[in-house]
């Protein structure tokens, strides 16, 4: 578990490599490579703009990107086989799909295409949810029409869930909810899901990977617990700034301070020399700092 | 001239890139349509009828789409609190009234036509076009009728011609009349409460065009896809038709109704009903009074008439928007409905899905053309009977279905919705344009009933009596928009099958 | 040697704070490490499942069962066969109080040195101290 994500070819569910994605004369996606591992729930964290919906989009087979590629569950992403789409739920980030179907025609109208479609499972989420199911689409708030995507998706059985910006629309209590489901989806039936969101305390709860998207490239990819114990805020008093050092991920000049604060990696179990410099400090993070830290 | 050219632009900033484009556009040929048959139409005929109508038709359709929005903007710039606000809207409107009004005017004046004739049309349509603009939702059906009415009453009241100096005092009578419901109106509207409304059909035309793609508004009944609202009715109820509920459909249904109206089968509704009973219960009145004040011949003449441009508006709008919903659905913002059909087990191999998607986007649109086009093929023979346009309808049907082909392909492979180089959605708008010009120029030129029909008046010559080249230009002019057409055909033909699934996105 | 209480284990009695730079798992261990050392959490004692654990906090599983692998790595807790985990009957209820010393011991360094940085007596620090541990506030 404690292992970086370095997951053969093929076993990942979801597994992206080189992926670059221009619009006009902006750079949305620079090489970027990716792999969610088998039974992992993975935060892609960023910040507005940083290509979170693009990089899924593209992991999803949903844009045709300027170079790399991307697999879904060992099969090309741009090409998947009826199999692969029986297992594979996703979540747009803005599900305004299907406005003119009422609530219960929706699900009526999927059932059909997906053999493990859950419908126990719908009726127990629309009684919970109090979902109106005699309503059309159109007419639910935005919260709501988050909650049937969220069920439509669920209901398939999926091996592979992937959500963006699930959490954006919902209120704390559904929010909640929904990170119970994805937890002990991903616990017990072994779905692995990726999920985007910039509210980092939901990701600190059920991620077991966290990867962070700046300006269209990954600049972090680890395990949930690794990123807690193996980075931290290191204060460099020096008015100049100081040679790269090795572990160093970001820096920045710190004004009030009157140094640098560096994030920096733990190698081989060890912080890097120059935590040992006079003056010096360490410092552990949360993750919103850190995300703060780096982002920045 | 900095600050004139920004006055000028001004108005135009109601309304969105697409709709400003398209709007410029038919401004830009409805224009060059109108000097062209001041040109070559025989003097003698009284046809400038047809130069009038196409000038006050720019006039409207500018009001009703840019100009009207103004309220929309002086509301939500008063909720915003935003400093001279009135005074920039009072300067917006001047500034349109300025290039819709004041500009035409000067041309015909230059051209030597009557010009203050002309200038009381544009603004009797000016007020025409605001009124439906701020009408309530379930009078607009009726204020269509108005304009026929008008025309109807003219003959027995002995009102004089738009193209008749005489028409100038009646016209400015009816334009004041207009213009003053127009202020009042505005007045009310600016204060009303646009959420305190019961039921979209009680709403303003106005704040239903809010938040839709302009032209979509040209539709009630097809709103934008961004719109949640799109394809449910005043009473939230949906305007689908799900053939049964079983969960067994056959898959080209579950694709038509994932792509929503105009493709999905739809259910009939109350309110849908409620509005074709009052447009037709609107088009029986002025039948009803037509009967009894004109002559049967030119009752026959009218119905032809209205029937007809009624179904060749429909020809022409029901492509375009399914066009338009396309475009929205893969070249805007990512749409859900799209990242659902790619990732939908059940369509088969890549080929088959891109055929099915052919069959029930572009397939929907030609079915719809040829019902169209029979109709209008039937009405003429049998209200008018002039062979000859039959044929000319049918290239320019085959033209037409042509370039909705191309159009529809477009979308489906990737062209862009909001904005680029190459402003895919207007250029698609202008060729579809150029195309209803041609048709209606060449109806005119070359048939002599078609004349009959426009100027409502029997006219023994055309054109091509006149000018004896103008058939072989005709000829010329149609055989180059076929083959643009077909080019851009085969482009986007080509485009849509190299792309590695038919439901990709931008 | 004051007196111990008992508690009954459920997922509640865990605290979670997922915004803290420690991570999940560890907060995990070191209360039930606290616990078991305080002798609150009595050998043969039931924990709750990794489940129940994980649905009440909505955390994931694979953290609990992570932190719950570490304390049976360690011998505090134990696996029994069907019914999940429990403290295990080699966990001495009650631990040498230098054992239990030293689990705070990391703490205790903090405080000095907070109470450094404000420049704060030791005799104020310390009244206070005996204060909370006196009324258990």
């Amino acid at each position: 578990m404690n292992a970086m994500l370095k997951i053969s070819a093929g076993v990942a569910p979801l597994q992206a490599c080189g992926i670059c994605k221009r619009y006009d004369d902006r750079t949305a996606l620079d090489t970027v490579d990716f792999a969610l591992p088998e039974g992992a729930v993975l935060g892609l964290i960023g910040r507005n703009g940083a290509g979170k919906s693009t990089l899924i989009r593209a992991l999803m087979g949903l844009i045709d990107v300027d170079a790399g590629n991307a697999t879904v569950l060992g099969e090309p992403a741009l090409a998947m086989s009826d199999a692969a789409k029986e297992r594979l739920g996703y979540v747009p980030q803005d599900p305004d799909v299907l406005g003119w179907l009422r609530v219960d025609e929706m699900f009526a109208l999927l059932r059909g295409q997906y053999p493990r479609w859950d419908q126990e499972f719908v009726e127990a989420q629309l009684a919970r949810t109090l979902l109106p199911r005699d309503r059309a689409l159109g007419r639910l708030s935005p919260g709501e029409r988050q909650q049937v995507a969220l069920i439509r998706a669920l209901a398939v059985q999926p091996s592979l869930l992937v959500l963006d910006e699930p959490a954006a629309a919902l209120d704390p209590v559904a929010r909640r909810d929904l990170l119970r489901e994805i937890a002990l989806r991903a616990g017990e039936s072994g779905t692995s899901v990726l999920f985007s969101t910039h509210i980092v305390s939901d990701l600190e709860r059920v991620a077991s990977h966290v990867a962070f998207l700046h300006q269209g490239r990954l600049l972090l990819q680890a395990p949930m617990d690794d990123l807690k114990e193996r980075y931290a805020r290191l204060w460099l008093p020096s008015r100049v700034a100081p040679p790269r050092i090795v572990g160093e991920i970001s820096r920045r000049p710190q004004q009030a301070f009157g140094g640098w604060s560096l994030v920096v990696e733990q190698i081989d179990g060890h912080w890097p020399e120059a935590t040992q410099q006079p003056g010096a400090r360490l410092e552990t993070l949360g993750l919103e700092d850190l995300f703060v830290e780096i982002a920045e | 001239m900095n600050a004139l050219a920004r006055w000028l632009q001004l108005p135009w900033y109601s309304a969105e890139r697409v709709q400003r484009y398209f709007n410029a556009g038919m401004q830009a040929i409805l224009l060059l349509a109108a000097l062209l048959f001041s040109l070559l139409m025989p003097h003698d005929s009284g046809a400038h009828i047809v130069t009038l109508i196409l000038v006050a038709a720019s006039c409207a359709f500018n009001w009703m789409f840019v100009g009207a929005r103004w309220l929309l903007v002086a509301r939500d710039a008063n909720a915003l609190q935003l400093p001279h606000s009135h005074q920039r809207v009072a300067s917006a409107l001047a500034s349109m009234a300025t290039q819709t009004l004041l500009l035409p005017t000067v041309l015909l004046a230059l051209l030597g036509l009557p010009a203050l004739p002309a200038l009381t049309l544009m603004l009797d349509m000016t007020a025409m076009a605001l009124l439906w603009a701020l009408a309530t939702r379930w009078m607009v059906p009726l204020l269509g009728f108005v304009p026929a009415a008008l025309v109807l009453l003219a003959g027995p009241a002995g009102w004089p011609s738009p193209t008749d100096p005489k028409f100038t005092l009646l016209g400015a009578e009816l334009a004041a009349l207009g213009l003053a419901i127009v202020t009042l109106r505005w007045r009310a509207l600016m204060r009303a409460d646009e959420t305190g409304f019961a039921s979209s059909w009680r709403k303003p035309k106005i704040f239903l065009l809010r938040g839709q793609l302009g032209m979509q508004g040209l539709s009630a009944g097809c709103a934008t896809y961004r719109n949640p609202h799109a394809g449910v009715n005043a009473d939230g109820a949906s305007k689908i038709r799900l053939p049964d509920s079983t969960g067994q459909y056959d898959v080209s249904t579950l694709v038509r109704v994932l792509l929503g109206p105009p493709f999905a089968p739809r259910r009939r509704t109350g309110g849908d009903l409620r509005y074709w009973a009052l447009g037709a219960a609107a088009l029986l009145l002025v039948e009803f009074a037509a009967w009894l004040l004109v002559s049967p011949d030119t009752l026959r003449v009218l119905n032809a008439m209205v029937l007809l441009w009624t179904v060749m508006l429909a020809m022409f709008l029901v492509p375009a928007l399914a066009s338009l919903r396309l475009f929205a659905l893969f070249g805007g913002q990512p749409a859900a409905a799209v990242a659902l059909l790619a990732h939908l087990p059940g369509l088969g191999d890549p080929s088959d899905a891109r055929a099915m998607l052919l069959r029930t986007t572009i397939g929907v649109a030609i079915r719809w053309l040829a019902v169209a086009v029979l109709a209008i093929v039937a009405l003429w023979l049998l209200l008018v009977g002039a062979p000859g346009f039959v044929a000319l309808l049918l290239v320019a049907a085959a033209i037409l279905a042509t370039l909705t082909g191309a159009s529809m392909l477009a979308a489906l492979s990737g062209a862009r919705l909001d904005r680029g180089s190459s402003h895919d959605i207007m250029r698609r708008g202008i060729y579809f344009a150029l195309l209803a010009v041609l048709t209606i120029t060449s109806s005119v030129a070359l048939i002599p009933q078609a004349v009959a029909l426009l100027a409502m008046q029997p006219a023994a010559t055309t054109w091509a009596d006149q000018h004896p080249w103008i058939p072989a230009a005709f000829t010329v002019a149609w055989s180059a928009l076929w083959v643009f057409a077909l080019a851009q055909l085969r482009r986007h033909w080509r485009r849509f099958w190299r792309r590695a699934h038919p439901f990709l996105q931008r | 040697m004051c007196i111990v209480v008992l508690i009954h284990m459920d997922a509640s009695s865990l605290t979670i704070a997922p915004g803290a730079p420690e991570p999940i798992y560890r907060q995990i261990v070191e209360q039930v490490r606290r616990l078991i050392a305080g002798g609150q959490l009595p050998p043969g004692e039931l924990m709750p499942s990794v489940r129940e654990v994980a649905g009440f906090h909505a955390i994931n599983p694979m953290t609990v069962s992570r932190a719950y692998s570490l304390l049976e790595g360690e011998g505090l807790l134990e696996r029994l066969r069907g019914t999940g985990m429990a403290v295990a009957q080699s966990a001495r209820s009650a631990r040498p109080e230098a054992e239990r010393m030293s689990l705070i011991e990391p703490r205790l360094h903090e405080l000095a040195r907070a109470a450094r940085e404000l420049e704060l007596p030791a005799s104020r620090v310390l009244r206070r101290l005996d204060q909370l541990l006196e009324n258990g506030e």
